[in-house]
């Protein structure tokens, strides 16, 4: 371990305090993953159902989740955190912490995810919902047996991507209070000029960010039967 | 087959707004069809059969007319009650719309699927749909890894799997090359034969309905410009475009364009006549040509001959230039009339080789 003294003087001293962000990162990361999953999901269904010549048209339901979507996906998420904040004390009782992270990473990653799932599900040949319309299947059997299965390759795929680029939303709320390694890597490392510890936390979330990855892409080529 | 309607489609219009513009893809159309028919419709693309069969499960729903399958007034059902309907009303199609993430078992077994039938009983069901369509070993591939005759053959078995009274066929054979589409033709006459299943097959080939349709209606622009049981069709077909189309599917088009060609250059005289000669049914047995040269001293020069075998009844086509005596020729004519023979005169010249 003497290289690592001598190339991360600061860090090498800071086992717990890494130890408690990388923690505080997967929490958010986490928690954050399955509230926005779900949410995600069930707006992206929505919106594929209710599009023009889906299973349950339905132009208003449709422009209303259309319209939230690019709203909340217009607002950068920096300035979200702030303008949520009240909403935040609401919920949570406190905008201060990695559980109070929760609720603007949710409401930033939630949306971008519902695009990302309305995507994936818009790829479902509509030949096969014919098909199963035909042999008196309805819109919840549709949904969860032919859209949410034959989708799933690609559904594995976005939420990959979602789940990264929430890895980067955390780091960026850690910065303003959320803890976690960003946190670390700013308000320490950045901060203090300890750029040694930037550094690992950032390695650390390179490996987090890998890992998700590998996983996602073995995952998505055993769901994948197209080829 | 007996006469009992199991479809009975009346005065069925549907009309398509898209972007401020109307179009009308099915206009006016009756259709009944008898439980055992295997009814064939046959148009080009885009004149509205596809959406014309789809009213029959209400995937497409009339703007006017009215819908009654098996007693069932189709247009009045509830969603769940229309789902039930659709159960009996097993359709395939073009490109097999299989479902790529689940393998062939799985997607045979799909219908049955939140039904009544028990894990074993399913798997029980499944095992007999595909033998029944020649598949057993496939159960555990996926579609990806099968044959476009195979996938068409996993989407009939997968039509099956609720023993549908009624099968819709849209256009399940255009994306086969012509022997798949011989044997796929071949299952579904068997499963009407076995099953009892009545059929109705979209299709812009005739050949298709040459060999498995006992009737036969014919589209063009939304309309069905003729109809009828499939050997008065072919053997005294009215519309020019039905005319077209049996031509196509007897190669009688393409034999008339080279005999054209050729009968340019022989320059037929006074004394011959280049004629084509129809026969339904038991009149392909008697010596014809032989009898019109004993008869009138006509010689008869076959250039083109063809029997279609529709339904149990041949039918027969032969082009041949006849050489005689005008007055002899004359009675020629007369004596094949009399024996129930059609005959059409044909100019080489004429511009219309269809």
């Amino acid at each position: 371990m003497t290289w690592f003294a001598k190339y991360f003087p600061n860090a090498v001293t800071m086992k717990s305090d890494f130890l408690q962000a990388t923690g505080e990162t997967l929490y958010m990361t986490f928690f954050t993953a399955v509230v926005a999953g779900i949410l995600g999901m069930a707006i992206g269904v929505g919106l594929i159902v209710t599009q023009p010549g889906g299973i349950l048209e339905n132009r208003i339901v449709y422009n209303i989740l259309d319209k939230i979507v690019n709203l909340c996906r217009s607002i950068p998420f920096v300035i979200l955190l702030a303008v949520i904040a009240p909403l935040t004390r609401l919920i949570v009782g406190t905008a201060i912490g990695t559980t109070a992270a929760i609720v603007p990473l949710v409401i930033g990653s939630a949306p971008f995810y519902a695009r990302q799932i309305q995507n994936a599900l818009s790829e479902v040949d509509r030949g096969v919902i014919e098909a199963a319309e035909s042999v008196g299947s309805g819109p919840i059997a549709i949904i969860f047996r032919v859209y949410l299965r034959e989708g799933l390759p690609d559904i594995v795929r976005s939420s990959v991507l979602t789940l990264i680029s929430l890895i980067d939303l955390t780091a960026m709320a850690g910065a303003i209070g959320g803890g976690g390694l960003g946190n670390l890597a700013i308000n320490v490392g950045y901060s203090r000029f300890e750029s040694d510890v930037t550094i690992l936390a950032m390695l650390i979330i390179l490996v987090i960010v890998f890992a998700i990855q590998l996983l996602g892409d073995l995952w998505a080529r055993k769901v994948d039967h197209t080829a | 087959m007996t006469n009992e309607a199991i479809i009975q489609l009346k005065d069925i219009d549907v009309t398509f707004h898209n972007k401020g513009q109307t179009v009308t893809a099915v206009k006016n159309v009756s259709l009944t069809v008898n439980r055992g028919d295997i009814y064939g419709v046959v148009g080009y693309s885009g004149a509205g059969k596809s959406t014309l069969v789809r009213v029959i499960n209400r995937l497409q729903r009339p703007t006017a007319g009215s819908v009654e399958v098996n007693g069932q007034d189709i247009l009045e059902l509830k969603p769940k009650e229309l789902r039930v309907a659709r159960t009996k009303i097993g359709m395939i199609f073009q490109h097999f719309n299989l479902m790529a993430s689940r393998t062939i078992a799985d997607n045979v077994g799909y219908p049955l699927k939140g039904g009544e039938l028990s894990h074993e009983e399913r798997q029980q069901k499944v095992a007999h749909l595909l033998d029944l369509v020649g598949l057993t070993e496939k159960a555990e591939d996926y579609p990806a890894q099968l044959s476009g005759g195979q996938k068409q053959r996993v989407a009939i078995a997968r039509a099956l799997a609720n023993d549908p009274e009624i099968l819709i066929s849209d256009e399940a054979t255009s994306a086969l090359d012509p022997k798949t589409t011989s044997s796929i033709l071949e299952l579904l006459k068997r499963l009407n034969q076995q099953l009892g299943l009545t059929v109705v097959l979209i299709t812009h080939e005739m050949e298709a309905v040459k060999e498995i349709c006992n009737k036969v209606a014919v589209m063009d622009d939304g309309e069905i410009i003729e109809r009828g049981d499939l050997v008065s069709i072919f053997s005294r077909p009215e519309k020019p475009l039905t005319q077209d189309f049996i031509n196509t599917a007897t190669q009688i088009n393409q034999a008339l364009e080279k005999i054209y060609k050729q009968a340019r250059t022989l320059g037929l005289d006074d004394h011959q006549q280049l004629v084509q000669l129809q026969y339904v049914g038991a009149s392909t047995d008697a010596p014809l040509i032989t009898d019109l040269y004993k008869r009138y001293g006509v010689v008869s020069n076959i250039l083109y001959g063809n029997v279609e075998i529709l339904q149990d009844t041949p039918l027969g086509n032969l082009i041949v230039v006849m050489t005689g005596d005008p007055d002899k020729l004359q009675a020629a004519w007369q004596y094949c009339q009399d024996a129930g023979i059609t005959i059409t005169h044909l100019k080489p010249t004429d511009p219309e080789v269809a």
